[in-house]
C-alpha cells in the first residue's frame, strides 16, 4: 500500500508538469494530433519515471529486509532459525548426500535431513596357519562391507515428523531391508547393504509428547557377493589392480578378447587393452559408433579374406556333395556325430527371471 | 576383480559367437542389451530397459541418478553388479550411457 501511495504522488507530480509542458508545445505545434501525441509522450515519460521510482523504493525495502550489510546471503538453516531462506540459489536441484532404500539425506534451503558418524568398514575371516617354522594367517572367508551412520532428525531443521521417520528407519532394520548406498552420483560400496540394526536414541519431546528431535543409529551389512567371476590379478575392492577386457572381431566369425591390467586405474587398463587389439579388428567391445562405421568399411584385406572364405566354403560344399554320392547315407551319420558333440558340450542353462 | 565397460551405443552383432558356451560373454552381452532396451518397449515386460526420462533431465541431475537407474536395469541380469555409471556427450550431441560392471556367477 505504501508503495502504491508513492507511485501516485510521484506520478501525479510528473504528469502535472508534463501537462503544462505539453500545452506549451501544443501551442507551438499546429494541429490537435500533434498536441495529443506530445501529451501522450510526456505522460508516458512521467509514468516511466514514476515506475522507476517505485522500483527503486521496492529494491531499497528488500535490501533492508535481507541484510544490514547490504550483501545478499543464502542462509543454511541453523538450529532455531525460522526465517525463510531467500531464493536465487545457483544450484537448481538439491544434492542428495546419502541415499539408501529411498531414505535421502540432503541439505537445502529450509530443510536439512542430516547424518553424522558415517563409518565404512571391511573385514574378512582368517585362519592361523603354520609352515616352515613361521606362523601366518590365510584368508578363510570374505565378510564384505559394513556401513554405519547416525541420522539426525530435527523438527527445527525442517523435518516434518521426526517420530514417524525414526520409527520407519527402525522398522526397516527390523524387516531387514536391503539396497545400495548412494553417495551423490556414485555408489558408496558396490554391494547390496542390508539394515541389521536401527537404534532410536536422544529423543527430545515437548511436555505434551510431541517429538522435537531424535537420532537413529543405523548399521548396514553387505548382503550380496563381493567378488567378480573371472580370475583377475587379485586386488581388493576398488583400490586393487584393475583388469580390463576388450572384445573384438576380425571378421572371420570368431570373437576374441584381450585383457590388460593396471594398478593406476580402470581407464588406464582399458587403454592398454585397446593397444593390444590387432589392427585388422573390425570392431571391439567399447569403441564408439563412428569408429565402428569406419571399421565396418571393407578394406582390401577384409575383402580378400572374405573371398578366401567363400572359396573354402564352396570347396567344402563340393566335397560334401562328392561324399554324399559315394556313401549310402553319409548325411545321417554326420548328423549323429553333431548331435553327440552337442550332447557332450552341454550349455549351461540360462536362468530366466 | 575383473571389470567390464559397456555402453548404450549399438554395436554390430557377431552372430556366430552367440552360439558360444562362454557364459561370461553372454552375460556381458545381456547386460549391454538391457542397456540398449528402452523401458516400455517390450510387451508383457514394460519395466525392462533404461528409462528414457533420464535423458530429459538436466545433465547434472541425470548424472546423479544414472547409477540408481542402472541398478534397476540390471535387476534383469542378476549376475551383473554395477560398479560405476556415468553419462557422456557424443560428438553428435547424443548422450551415451557408460557403465562399468562386474560379473559374479552364483553356483
Amino acid at each position: 500500500m505504501a508503495i502504491a501511495k508513492n507511485a501516485k504522488t510521484g506520478g501525479n507530480k510528473g504528469t502535472n508538469t508534463a501537462l503544462k509542458q505539453s500545452v506549451k508545445t501544443s501551442s507551438l505545434v499546429s494541429g490537435v494530433a500533434g498536441a495529443l501525441a506530445a501529451f501522450a509522450a510526456t505522460a508516458a515519460k512521467a509514468v516511466s519515471t514514476g515506475a522507476a521510482a517505485v522500483a527503486k523504493a521496492a529494491a531499497a525495502q528488500s535490501k533492508k529486509k535481507n541484510n544490514n550489510t547490504g550483501k545478499k546471503t543464502t542462509t543454511t538453516a541453523n538450529a532455531g532459525s525460522t526465517a525463510p531462506a531467500p531464493a536465487a540459489s545457483s544450484n537448481p536441484g538439491t544434492t542428495i548426500l546419502l541415499e539408501w532404500c529411498g531414505v535421502k539425506f540432503f541439505a537445502k534451503a529450509g530443510q536439512v535431513v542430516g547424518f553424522h558418524d558415517l563409518t565404512i568398514s571391511g573385514s574378512c575371516e582368517t585362519e592361523d596357519k603354520e609352515g616352515g617354522g613361521q606362523k601366518y594367517v590365510a584368508l578363510k572367508n570374505k565378510k564384505g562391507f559394513e556401513i554405519g551412520f547416525t541420522a539426525y532428525l530435527d523438527k527445527r531443521m525442517g523435518v516434518v515428523d521426526p517420530r514417524a521417520d525414526a520409527l520407519a528407519l527402525a522398522g526397516m532394520a527390523a524387516e531387514g531391508k536391503s539396497g545400495y548406498v548412494y553417495c551423490r552420483e556414485s555408489k558408496l560400496v558396490a554391494q547390496n547393504m542390508m539394515a541389521t540394526s536401527g537404534k532410536v536414541k536422544d529423543i527430545l519431546m515437548t511436555p505434551d509428547g510431541k517429538w522435537i528431535c531424535c537420532q537413529v543409529e543405523m548399521t548396514l551389512k553387505g548382503c550380496s557377493k563381493l567378488e567378480g567371476a573371472s580370475s583377475g590379478d587379485g586386488g581388493t575392492g576398488s583400490n586393487g589392480p584393475w583388469t580390463a577386457r576388450v572384445y573384438y572381431s576380425t571378421g572371420s566369425g570368431a570373437m576374441d578378447s584381450v585383457t590388460a591390467t593396471s594398478t593406476v586405474s580402470y581407464q588406464d587398463a582399458l587403454a592398454k587393452a585397446y593397444k593390444k587389439v590387432p589392427s585388422n579388428a573390425m570392431w571391439s567391445g567399447t569403441k564408439k559408433q563412428a569408429e565402428y562405421q569406419d571399421a565396418a568399411k571393407p578394406t582390401e584385406q577384409n575383402l580378400e579374406a572374405a573371398r578366401k572364405r567363400v572359396q573354402t566354403s564352396t570347396q567344402q560344399s563340393d566335397n560334401a556333395k562328392d561324399k554324399s554320392t559315394q556313401t549310402s547315407v553319409p548325411g545321417i551319420t554326420d548328423l549323429n556325430k553333431n548331435v553327440q558333440q552337442q550332447k557332450n558340450n552341454k550349455l549351461k542353462p540360462v536362468r530366466l527371471r | 576383480m575383473a571389470l567390464y565397460e559397456i555402453t548404450s551405443q549399438p554395436t554390430p552383432l557377431d552372430f556366430e559367437s552367440t552360439m558360444g558356451t562362454d557364459m561370461l560373454e553372454r552375460t556381458i552381452r545381456n547386460a549391454k542389451n538391457l542397456l540398449m532396451c528402452r523401458k516400455g518397449e517390450i510387451p508383457f515386460d514394460r519395466q525392462r530397459g533404461l528409462d528414457q526420462a533420464v535423458f530429459d533431465l538436466p545433465f547434472e541431475q541425470a548424472q546423479q541418478i544414472i547409477v540408481r537407474e542402472l541398478d534397476r536395469v540390471m535387476l534383469w541380469e542378476p549376475d551383473v553388479e554395477v560398479e560405476e555409471g556415468w553419462l557422456e556427450r557424443d560428438e553428435d550431441g547424443e548422450t551415451v550411457v557408460h557403465c562399468i560392471i562386474s560379473v559374479t556367477f552364483e553356483e
